[in-house]
């Protein structure tokens, strides 16, 4: 049994919760390390570079996993979705291309007017949304598994962090 | 540092794709993830400032937290 259930989702909650703590937690002791171990003169700087290291990161960070994404919807796509499809009266590539990727921007019964295949049966819309939430379970484990290889190296890298006590004192760079 | 990006930026597709939440239901689910980075920030502030010396320390904690959080949500229990 998988931890977290596709067909249930308060089956995510718990890791989710846990998760997210840790994304909110990580945020500030960072900052503070940075700030406190920069130089008086060069706080600014410093400040600044480490809110531009981490947007970086974000950008190459969600540029990778959205490769990566893109890659098993494709590979998922053929095995999963295609028959469903191709059944509902999608014929062509590009049609199914199209409907694969408006799933994953909300509820299919809220663009099903953009497809004339669609037009007055629930049923196939219902039939494709099943289709795309067989396609897509497969895509999202992979994400988690190299996003725990990130925070295996976080976790790794925390362990060199030196002590910074020393410059733990009542010195304070800007008086206001 | 790109850890937690599956946690916050691919939440809201696998919340239409996987679980086939309509609008609304999307808005209700996603609440939890900015009242949860919020409340981690929170209570790191907390704890930097109960414990002055040891924030290498809360930094490391919360690295094996996140990682926790994302090894339950693909992990297999036999």
């Amino acid at each position: 049994m998988a931890a977290t259930d596709p067909e249930n989702i308060k089956t995510a909650w718990a890791p989710m919760v846990f998760g997210l703590i840790g994304v909110g937690g990580v945020l500030l002791p960072s900052q503070v390390i940075f700030s406190i171990i920069t130089p008086d003169e060069l706080l600014g700087t410093g400040v600044a570079l480490s809110i531009v290291i981490r947007m970086i990161g974000q950008v190459v960070g969600v540029s990778m996993f959205y490769n990566i994404f893109h890659q098993h919807a494709v590979t998922n796509a053929t095995k999963y979705f295609a028959i469903p499809a191709i059944e509902a009266g999608f014929d062509s590539v590009a049609s199914i291309t199209d409907l694969a990727t408006t799933l994953t921007a909300g509820p299919l019964s809220a663009y099903a007017h953009m497809f004339p295949q669609l037009a007055n049966s629930p049923a196939k819309i219902a039939a494709l949304q099943l289709a795309g939430h067989e396609m897509y379970k497969h895509c999202f484990p992979i994400l988690y598994l190299i996003s725990i290889a990130f925070g295996g190296t976080a976790i790794i890298s925390s362990f060199f962090l030196r002590d910074i006590n020393k410059y733990m004192n009542d010195h304070v760079a800007v008086l206001l | 540092m790109n850890s937690y990006i599956p946690l916050v930026v691919f939440w809201t597709i696998q919340l239409y794709t996987v679980y086939g939440a309509s609008f609304r239901q999307a808005g209700i689910y996603l609440l939890p993830l900015g009242f949860c980075i919020a409340g981690g920030a929170i209570f790191s502030a907390i704890l930097i400032s109960l414990f002055k010396t040891k924030v290498p320390l809360i930094l490391m904690v919360f690295c094996i937290i996140q990682t926790a959080g994302e090894l339950l949500l693909v992990m297999h229990i036999a």
